[in-house]
Order: structure tokens, then C-alpha cells, then sequence
């Protein structure tokens, strides 16, 4: 989600105004700015160690290699020092053919190992109405690493003391990418490419990783993207639909732009009978969101079809410029289902209260554009996703670069959850899991390295790289749903009861292994103070766990018992 | 749903404890709470503040018409229903012109002012089980209510209880004579095992089953559900002697070819040898399976254990022809070719592509009985509640399965060819009325224009009910001389089927800035008798609240 085009004076005026309804400001909210993470404590996260072994796992490693196990992974300090197989499924281990010296070990036997997943578009700092929905940092950072993500690419204010505290271990939080909207924190009129290339010249000497760009006029796009590029500053371009008339994806691409995000300038990119999408000119306005997004689904039959000579042209052209697609589909997904999404079952212990109300349908609030949502909507939302879907499945399996990101924070989507459910949806869009977790580790990490011309320093589990893992006790390929800090239902067949399992169990970043339940239980006590004290009109959303409210009675009866079997298939 | 297999251990759901005692107290309760009578879960007559009419001459004043038959909505219209009966359409009037009074019909003896508000035939539910009495719904009015205050003026029960038919019979007496709150009933006859005085449970000969097919037509049995409800029923010599003694007596039908019989029996082969229609989607992929005659199951694969069964569902999106290609075609061109019906209940497996949204939809809160929520749980034993480890990778095989399956619907739908809407709720997460009106909503996905919803949803399924006996239907469409099964909408359904959901659409008002629930439906009226959805929907809400107080009182946590 892009914020609004506004001036600086416009969000204060519009914070002004939600706060006022509010009466009670907080005292993060009353200054304007968003409360840093506090100070990394003593006890939140150990380590790094000198020799820290992760003992007997399965290894999934990022690359699209299939797991193998079981494996003994090495860590010196932040950095990843080995990776031995030390047996074989089935067989007992041989204990002398293992790494020794270990100062810390994990026994991880029958778990899975992962790269530290990469989020490239979040939205982690910010001021005006941003600070209003989310108060503080930390409540963000610990759902983010509590659900294995380690980087997170910071597409909007990319703030760079958080930056630094994070890249010191002073906080804690994901590694982040700092990359800056157009105009943001530069208080120079941009109107010439040249205004444009002194603004990005200032970014890079405050050593701002990238740009977050809008569909900017195409003068200002061209040396927006070359003088970027100049700078070893990645780009990333959000093609709303004010300027996307002239900068489509297509646009973007042939003057350099590294990532495409969201679904903006794609649709675009392959109009069929106009050359603008076909609003309905009786009542359209931008500026009203209901319109804005209840026709970017109608966009869906406006194109040159699936399978086309024009869709594949743009495909093979996108993969020849080099352009990654980052979609974030999981931002949008509320527009195919908003129930269910707004029934979400995380809501009620994850989502604080200032997030809540802002969800909630609002003609101010960014994404809250649900003043009348239909059928009608849904379905065309839902024809919507179909076909961007097999855009990217397309894309990819012409060789493209798919990536992970989440933009969690709006529109009904929680931190972190909304991340596992963009796992969900590649897998949906017809990307195999091992071809998910690659655009969730490696291609995230390629993304972020590339425009600073070096190798990735993470991203794939390998000598030399460092420390960012994800230790998870169920297969992740099997279910990303064990990845959710709510977890996956199972019935257990030994006691009858219905469980949750999964969540994530160890996040490791830069060689400190945190503890994602931990994380997830002080997010929780964090959201039930905030709604304790929560004066607003909203209602806390109903703790939705209906398999627990069963978990009494007895087990299975007596008498002989046909043994159950999971079933596969070899395909 | 409903498989014989698992009708036999339905019982087992006995895990809840002193079940028993809590359905007598529970039934004590609703009588305190609602206001009527029951005994061991016999539907309370009908009381007297419950419904209003039949009237003299009801005249509804100044609606929009959607009549059911495909045309657009058309208005202001007056609609005079004498007795049971529509007596008179009549067009009052333009659109921003007022009506002149002199142009209206009069002599009305209650008038329903219906200004800017719709008017439709009364729904009709396909595919339907009433639950009670059971554990799992203790008494049928639940349901009843809950299809009455979504509009549904017609059920078809396959079957209506538990196979039961005798009473399913009696209760659709009770309907017809509007003894009960209750929709039209019509009944198929179901399990041969579970019909009082029937000697052959296992149907194993021709002769035999048309014995069968003779004994419930003369029980009063509308329509046969055809299935491996018996041992031999599906074995192709028995279900021809079945069609073919159904067709000589006019009966219906309707099937849900079970995974055990499909291999002889799909939905072609049915469609060949006279079925009437078909329902679910049993049947229907295996009869255009590119390179297979029997689905590939994995090695291991055990028909009884659920999580197998309806896990390897989705999978066949990947067996079958191709939308367009010629297999895909023939498929369609027959089944059009015999004017056959498809009665898809996409509704009732949408929880297999999303189980989070359908086990945390709105309505369970308020409108779902405990002892329904307790059913739909993970378990071996529920019918339906097949969760033991439901993946990623089954839901998104259950949404390329989806995708396939509405594009049949609605290319059989553009060649001329029938669906119409059942619902099967009462597992899987699925609600009574709630599981109704989300196959509309599913029908629009598929494809189809919501007058072709609507249209499926009245006329085309009034005409799958009397498609057998050659009869014209008395009911599904907006027209003198028929039955006065109405609804009246507040707002424009068409726009936006959510607010017919007794939950409601979300809205934020602009003039209060408030969000707000918009629920539409303000009366349903069955037979002449005019329902109020809302108080319906009241009684519901008692009667659920009545079973969460009784299991507090029993020490339960709900």
C-alpha cells in the first residue's frame, strides 16, 4: 500500500483530525512520531555464540533444493560455519561423525530448517497517521521475527537509526532495508530530472538503500531510476493509478525499475481496447478508495488474455529487462473475502486496538474502503486474482524473479500473519512450496543485493553467509499454515483432541536466536494492555477458537482401532 | 454430505457429556424462551403470534419486481395475493413520478407498503436436511426458522431427518397445512434400511428395487435420492430398474453417486438411464476424466477415512478435459441433450478451499447452536468434519477444483442448460439459510449475472421439482395464479447478495459516519402467510442462547 500523495502539512491536518475523534491521543500520537523499539533486553534473545550447532535437522535451504536430513548447521558468531549431513533417514546417528564444540546446541531432530524469510515491502516506521495506528515499533518487529522473518525491506520512511540499532543487535527486530519514498524528509521542490537526481544524490549520501517510488512523470521517473542506479540505490515503484497513464510496468521497466510491487502498472501494462482503464466516468474519483479499488478488480477482463501473444511479449520482456515482481498479494486479499478476513483468527490476541479501528470501513483511513462491499466486488476481485495469479506463475516459469512481501497494516492484514499468507497465496497462484520459500529467502536477498553490486550475505543456508534461520518443528512444505503464530488445527488421534500446532520455534537473526513463542506471548500481553486501556468505539474482536471449545469429553472408545495414514502422491 | 455410511455412527458424537438429559432440559428452555411447545423434538405447533394471514386480499404497494423468470426488476408494482394465491400483477406507475391512486387495485384488507423495495418468489433450498431431531439440531424449527428468515419458502429434503421418511412425511404435512413455521417440504426417499415396513435393505436385485420405488411413491415420497444408500444401488442393472420405474410413476430424482459406486455408476451414466438431476459434484468429474475410468486414489487411500475422502476430491481438477475441449463439450451437449439438471451445492464444500473463513463466519457467534459448533469439529466420527490436518496444498487444490467446477456450471448454463441452488447445510461449517444465500453469492462467482441466480435459485429449481411429473409448477415465479411465496427485500438484492444474510451486509453510513449491518430480508411469506425475518431470526438467537445457558447450568465452559 502506497500512502496518499500528500503534502506534509496534509497528514498533519488529517492525524489532527483522527485524532480529535479520538479525544484521548496517546503520548506517541501527541508527538506526532512513532515510539522507537526499546533497548534489546537481557533476556530477549540468546546469544551469538561462539559455537552454536542446530542439531539433526531436515534442511530446506533456500535454493530450491529438496530437504535432506538429517544435518548438523554450524554457527560462529553471526555467521553460518557448516552444514554437514551426519546419517540417514531411519538409521540411528553415528555421534563421532558430527560437528564438535559446541557451546550451545538445538536439538532440532525431525524439524526443519529455513532461511530467515525476507518481507520486501513493509511498512515498520513512520509519523502522522502511521503513528496513530501503531504506537510503537516493537509491537511490529516482534510479529515480524515471530514469524521467521529476518529482513525486512522498509518501503516507505526507511528509517535509518532503526536501521543502525537493528544492524547493532540494539533492538529487536529484523534486519532492515531502508528504502525512502520520493520527496521523503527532502524539503527541496522536485520539478526537473536534475531536482530529482539532487534528490537521490542526498539520499545516497545518507547511505539510503533504495528509492520507493510512485508512477512519476516520465522525465522525473527516467532520472529518478538512472541516478539511483548510478548510486548503487535500489528502486522499487508502487504505479498508482494518477500517473500510471504514463508509466505502466512496462514504462517502468524499460527505464530500469528493479521491483515492481503490488499488481499497479501491471494490468496496465496489457490493456486491450483503451490505453487508461475503463472507469466508469459517471461516478469515478480517485480519491474516494471504494471507487479506487472496487475497479482495479474490473480490471481483469480489460486485458489481452492469459496466454496471448501480448501477455507473453510483456512476460518475456519483463525477464529480459531483469525486473522483479513483488506482489503482494496478500495485502489485497480481503477485497476476494473481506469476511473471512476480518474474522481472521488472529485478530483477537495480535491485532492492538489503534490497528483495529483503523481496519474498520473509513473514507480516511488508507484501505479501510469498505463502505459497500458486494458480491459484486468480491467477484470480480476474486476473477481479479485468477489472472494476476497465473501472470506470476507465468512469470516465473519464464525464468522471472518472484519475491515476498506483505505491506501488513492495512486492510484486515495483521504483521507477520499477513506475510505466511502470502506463502499461501504463491502456493495458490501455482508456485511449487520449494519455489515459495525460494522467492520468500533467496530471491528476496537478490533483490536487496543486486543494486549495491554485491553478493547476497543471506538468503540461502551456506558457509560463510550469515546466521538468518527459521527453525520450525512441522513441515513447512507440507502446511505453511504450522508457519501462522495461531498455528495449524490437527486433530491428534492419540488423545481425540483438536490441536494447534506449528508456529514458528526459533527465529535466528545475525546469530541471536530468539524464541518466536516468547515473542508471540509478550505481543499478546502488549496487545491486552492496549485494549485495557483502549477508550475508542470499537469492540475487541471475539476470540474465534472453536476447535478448543470442544477439547473436553473423552477419547476414543474402546475396541479395536484401524490405524489411520496421511496420504501423499508421487507425481 | 449425508453418506449412509456415516448415518449409522452419527450417534457417536456422544462425547458431549449428560447429552441426553441437556436436549429434555434444553427443550424446557426453548419453551420458556420462545414461547412455544415441544415434546422430544417434535416441531411446536405453529403459535398464534407466529406468522400473520392468510388474508382476504393482501395487496403489497409499490415494489420492485423481480419475478423470478429472468426479467430485469421492474416497478413501482402492486401485487394482490387473495388467500394463498397471487390474483393480480399490476405496473402503477414510472420511476420519479408520483402514483396516481386510481390506477391501483383496491379493496385491500391488509396492505404491506413495499415502496422502493423488492419483491421475489420464495427461495427454494434443493438440497436439504433438517437435522432434527438429532443431537446436533434437537429440534427441526431451528432449521426452519433459519430457511424462513432467509427467504426460503421451499425445501427439498434428501432426506428431510435422518432417513426417517414417515416423518419426514408427517412434517411435511404439518407444513402444508401451516401447522408448523415451516417452508414447503417435498421428500425424497432415501436409505431403503431406514423406511418403516421396507423388507430389502439391500436393494440387491432389479425386481426388488422397483418393489421399493412403488412402496415410497405409495408412502407419498416425491423423489428418490439415488447414492450407495443400499448395497446394490448402485450396481448399473438395480439403478435402471430404479429410473425406469421413477419415470413410469412421474417420481423425482435426484443423486449423490458416492466414491464406492461411481466407477459404474457417474454422472453420464445416470443422465442416460433418466435421472433427473444430479447433485453435489459426485459423478460429475468422473464423467470426463481424460485418461482415467477409475480416479487414481493413492495407495492407501481408505473411502472411511474423511480427511482421504474429501482430500482427494480437489485433485481431480487435474484429470479431467479441459474447459473448451471437445470431452468438456460432449459432456455439456449431452447433459443438455436429456435436460438434465445440476444442483451443484458449491456452498456446502467451500470450507474445503478456506475452512478459516467458513469456521469464523459471522454467524456461528450468534446464530449457531452449540451443539452445531460442537459437530462441525474436527472428528473421525462427524459427517463432514474431515479437518484432521487440512494444508495449504488441500485448500488450494479445492480452489483449482472450484474454478474448474463453476466453469462447468456456468458454460451449462450459457448452452440453456438448468442449475439450480441447494444448500446441504448442517456440516461443514456450513449454517441453515446462511448456507443458502452463500451459493447465491457462489453462483455469482461462477459466472453467473445475479438474475441467472436468482432464476436458478426459483424458477429453474420450481421446474427440477416437477420436472417428473410433468407437472406445472405452482410456485417460482411472480405471476397470477400461483402460490403467494414471496420475499420482500428492503434493498436491491441483485446489488448485493450479502445483505440478504441475516447477519447483514457491512455499511458505513455516511450520514452518521457509523459502520453499520444492513440485513434486508423484512418478510418472507409462504403460502399467503406472512413471516417476519427479523423476529425469526429473534427466535434463533433465543433458542441458541437457551442452549448456551442450559450447558453453563450443566458445567460445560459454553
Amino acid at each position: 500500500m502506497r500512502q496518499l500523495s500528500r503534502t506534509s502539512s496534509g497528514a498533519l491536518v488529517l492525524t489532527c483530525a483522527v485524532m480529535l475523534s479520538w479525544g484521548t491521543p496517546s503520548a506517541a500520537t501527541a508527538q506526532n512520531e512513532v515510539r522507537p523499539a526499546p533497548p534489546r533486553g537481557a533476556d530477549d534473545g540468546g546469544g551469538p555464540y561462539e559455537r552454536l550447532i542446530i542439531r539433526g535437522v531436515n534442511l530446506i535451504d533456500g535454493t530450491g533444493a529438496p530437504p535432506t536430513g538429517p544435518v548438523d548447521v554450524v554457527i560462529e558468531g553471526n555467521r553460518i560455519a557448516e552444514v554437514r549431513t551426519v546419517g540417514y533417514p531411519g538409521l540411528p546417528i553415528d555421534p563421532a561423525r558430527r560437528p564438535q564444540g559446541a557451546t550451545r546446541e538445538i536439538d532440532a531432530h525431525g524439524q526443519y530448517l529455513l532461511p530467515g524469510f525476507v518481507d520486501l515491502h513493509t511498512h515498520n516506521s513512520g509519523a502522522g497517521d502511521f503513528a496513530v495506528r501503531n504506537p510503537d515499533t516493537e509491537y511490529i518487529y516482534k510479529l515480524t521475527l515471530a514469524h521467521g522473518i529476518t529482513t525486512v525491506r522498509d518501503a516507505g520512511r526507511g528509517d535509518l537509526s532503526e536501521r543502525a540499532r537493528s544492524a547493532r543487535n540494539e533492538i529487536v527486530a529484523p534486519r532492515i532495508f531502508a528504502y525512502q519514498r520520493y520527496g521523503w524528509d527532502y524539503d527541496r521542490p522536485i520539478r526537473t530530472p536534475e531536482d530529482a537526481r539532487q534528490m537521490v544524490r542526498h539520499k545516497a549520501q545518507q547511505g539510503v538503500d533504495g528509492l520507493k517510488l510512485g508512477a512519476e512523470d516520465p522525465e522525473i521517473m527516467e532520472a529518478l531510476i538512472d541516478e539511483a542506479r548510478r548510486h548503487g540505490m535500489g528502486t522499487m515503484a508502487h504505479l498508482a493509478q494518477g500517473g500510471v497513464g504514463r508509466m505502466n510496468t512496462l514504462n517502468a521497466a524499460r527505464l530500469g525499475l528493479g521491483t515492481a510491487t503490488h499488481f499497479y502498472g501491471l494490468f496496465e501494462s496489457l490493456l486491450k481496447d483503451y490505453r487508461v482503464q475503463d472507469w466508469p466516468m459517471e461516478v469515478y474519483n480517485n480519491n474516494d478508495e471504494y471507487h479506487r479499488f472496487g475497479q482495479v478488480g474490473r480490471l481483469w477482463d480489460q486485458i489481452h488474455p492469459p496466454g496471448s501473444q501480448v501477455w507473453n511479449d510483456v512476460i518475456q520482456e519483463f525477464v529480459e529487462l531483469g525486473l522483479t515482481l513483488d506482489p503482494t498479494m496478500t495485502i489485497y486479499v480481503a477485497n476476494r473475502d473481506v469476511m473471512k478476513h476480518s474474522n481472521a483468527d488472529w485478530h483477537h490476541h495480535y491485532t492492538r486496538p489503534e490497528l483495529w479501528d483503523f481496519f474498520q470501513p473509513s473514507r480516511e483511513n488508507h484501505g479501510s474502503y469498505w463502505f459497500n462491499w458486494t458480491t459484486h466486488d468480491e467477484v470480480a476481485w476474486r476473477n481479479f486474482y485468477r489472472v494476476w495469479m497465473q501472470f506470476i506463475n507465468d512469470f516465473k516459469n519464464a525464468g522471472g524473479r518472484v519475491t515476498t512481501g506483505s505491506d501488513s497494516g492495512y486492510i484486515y492484514q495483521t504483521y507477520g500473519f499477513g506475510y505466511i499468507g502470502e506463502l499461501e497465496l504463491l502456493q495458490e497462484a501455482g508456485l511449487h512450496p520449494l519455489e515459495v520459500i525460494r522467492a520468500a529467502t533467496l530471491n528476496g536477498a537478490e533483490t536487496l543485493h543486486e543494486p549495491k553490486g554485491i553478493p547476497i550475505e543471506f538468503g540461502i543456508i551456506r558457509p560463510g553467509l550469515l546466521a538468518d534461520l527459521v527453525l520450525v518443528e512441522e513441515n513447512p512444505l507440507e502446511n505453511f499454515k504450522v508457519l501462522y503464530g495461531t498455528g495449524a488445527v490437527r486433530l491428534n488421534d492419540e488423545t481425540g483432541e483438536v490441536e494447534r500446532v506449528g508456529g514458528v520455534r526459533y527465529t535466528i537473526k545475525d546469530g541471536i536466536v530468539y524464541d518466536a513463542r516468547q515473542l508471540l506471548a509478550e505481543v499478546r500481553d502488549l496487545v491486552d494492555a492496549a485494549w485495557a486501556q483502549w477508550p475508542g468505539s470499537v469492540e475487541r474482536p471475539a476470540l474465534l477458537d472453536w476447535p478448543r471449545a470442544v477439547a473436553e469429553g473423552a477419547g476414543p472408545a474402546g475396541g479395536p482401532v484401524i490405524p489411520t495414514e496421511r496420504l501423499f502422491y508421487w507425481r | 454430505m449425508s453418506s449412509h455410511l456415516k448415518f449409522h455412527m452419527r450417534s457417536a458424537r456422544s462425547r458431549q457429556p449428560g447429552a441426553g438429559s441437556t436436549v429434555a432440559l434444553l427443550l424446557l428452555t426453548f419453551m420458556g424462551a420462545v414461547g412455544i411447545q415441544a415434546q422430544d423434538g417434535r416441531t411446536p405447533d405453529r403459535g398464534p403470534n407466529e406468522g400473520e394471514g392468510p388474508f382476504d386480499r393482501l395487496i403489497i404497494r409499490g415494489a420492485l419486481v423481480i419475478d423470478g423468470s429472468g426479467a430485469p426488476p421492474s416497478g413501482p408494482t402492486d401485487i394482490v395475493i387473495e388467500g394463498n394465491r397471487i390474483v393480480e400483477v399490476r405496473a402503477v406507475g414510472y420511476p420519479g413520478v408520483p402514483i396516481d391512486p386510481s390506477r391501483r387495485p383496491g379493496g385491500a384488507t391488509r396492505e404491506i407498503d413495499a415502496h422502493g423495495q423488492f419483491v421475489l418468489p420464495g427461495f427454494i433450498d434443493l438440497h436439504v436436511h433438517a437435522g432434527g431431531p438429532s443431537q446436533k439440531v434437537p429440534n427441526p424449527t431451528y432449521s426452519y426458522k433459519l430457511w424462513l428468515a432467509h427467504g426460503v419458502t421451499t425445501v427439498r429434503g434428501v432426506a428431510l431427518g435422518e432417513g426417517d421418511l414417515v416423518w419426514a412425511l408427517e412434517e411435511k404435512a404439518r407444513s402444508a397445512r401451516n401447522e408448523i413455521v415451516a417452508p414447503r417440504i417435498y421428500n425424497c426417499a432415501k436409505n431403503p434400511d431406514r423406511v418403516a415396513g421396507w423388507d430389502d435393505p439391500d436393494l440387491m436385485d432389479p425386481e426388488s428395487a422397483r418393489r421399493w420405488v412403488r412402496f415410497v411413491h405409495d408412502m407419498g415420497a416425491d423423489c428418490l435420492k439415488l447414492g450407495r444408500y443400499a448395497a446394490g444401488m448402485m450396481d448399473p442393472p438395480v439403478m435402471e430398474a430404479i429410473l425406469d420405474e421413477a419415470r413410469t410413476l412421474g417420481l423425482g430424482s435426484t443423486a449423490h453417486l458416492h466414491q464406492p459406486g461411481v466407477a459404474r455408476m457417474n454422472a453420464l451414466d445416470m443422465a442416460r438411464l433418466g435421472l433427473v438431476g444430479t447433485t453435489h459434484f459426485y459423478g460429475l468429474f468422473e464423467s470426463m476424466y481424460r485418461e482415467n475410468r477409475v480416479q487414481p486414489f493413492p495407495m492407501g487411500y481408505n473411502y472411511q477415512d474423511e480427511q482421504h475422502r474429501f482430500g482427494q476430491v480437489g485433485p481431480q481438477w487435474r484429470l479431467i478435459h479441459e474447459q473448451g475441449s471437445d470431452g468438456w463439450n460432449a459432456l455439456l451437449d449431452e447433459f443438455l441433450e436429456r435436460d438434465f439438471f445440476l444442483n451443484p451445492t458449491l456452498t456446502i464444500y467451500e470450507a474445503s478451499r478456506d475452512v478459516m473463513r467458513n469456521r469464523n463466519a459471522d454467524w456461528m457467534h450468534e446464530f449457531a447452536l452449540p451443539s452445531m459448533l460442537d459437530f462441525y469439529q474436527p472428528g473421525r466420527e462427524a459427517h463432514g468434519s474431515y479437518w484432521f490436518y487440512w494444508t495449504t496444498k488441500d485448500e488450494v487444490e479445492w480452489r483449482n477444483f472450484y474454478q474448474r467446477w463453476m466453469a462447468f456450471l456456468n458454460d451449462y448454463k450459457n448452452r440453456g442448460g438448468k442449475v439450480t441452488t441447494g444448500s446441504d447445510s448442517g456440516f461443514i461449517y456450513n449454517l441453515y439459510g446462511f448456507g443458502y444465500i452463500r451459493e447465491l453469492e457462489l453462483l455469482q462467482e461462477a459466472g453467473f449475472h445475479p438474475l441467472e441466480v436468482i432464476q436458478a435459485a426459483t424458477l429453474h429449481a420450481s421446474e427440477e421439482l416437477f420436472h417428473a411429473s410433468g407437472e406445472s409448477p405452482p410456485f417460482g415465479l411472480i405471476r397470477p395464479g400461483l402460490l403467494a411465496d414471496l420475499v420482500i427485500v428492503e434493498e436491491d438484492p441483485l446489488a448485493n447478495f450479502k445483505i440478504l444474510y441475516g447477519t447483514g451486509a457491512v455499511r458505513l453510513n455516511d450520514d452518521t459516519g457509523d459502520v453499520e449491518r444492513v440485513s434486508s430480508i423484512r418478510y418472507t411469506i409462504k403460502d399467503g402467510i406472512v413471516y417476519d425475518s427479523k423476529q425469526l431470526l429473534q427466535d434463533v438467537r433465543d433458542m441458541v442462547e437457551a442452549q448456551r445457558m442450559e450447558r453453563l447450568a450443566a458445567g460445560g465452559d459454553r
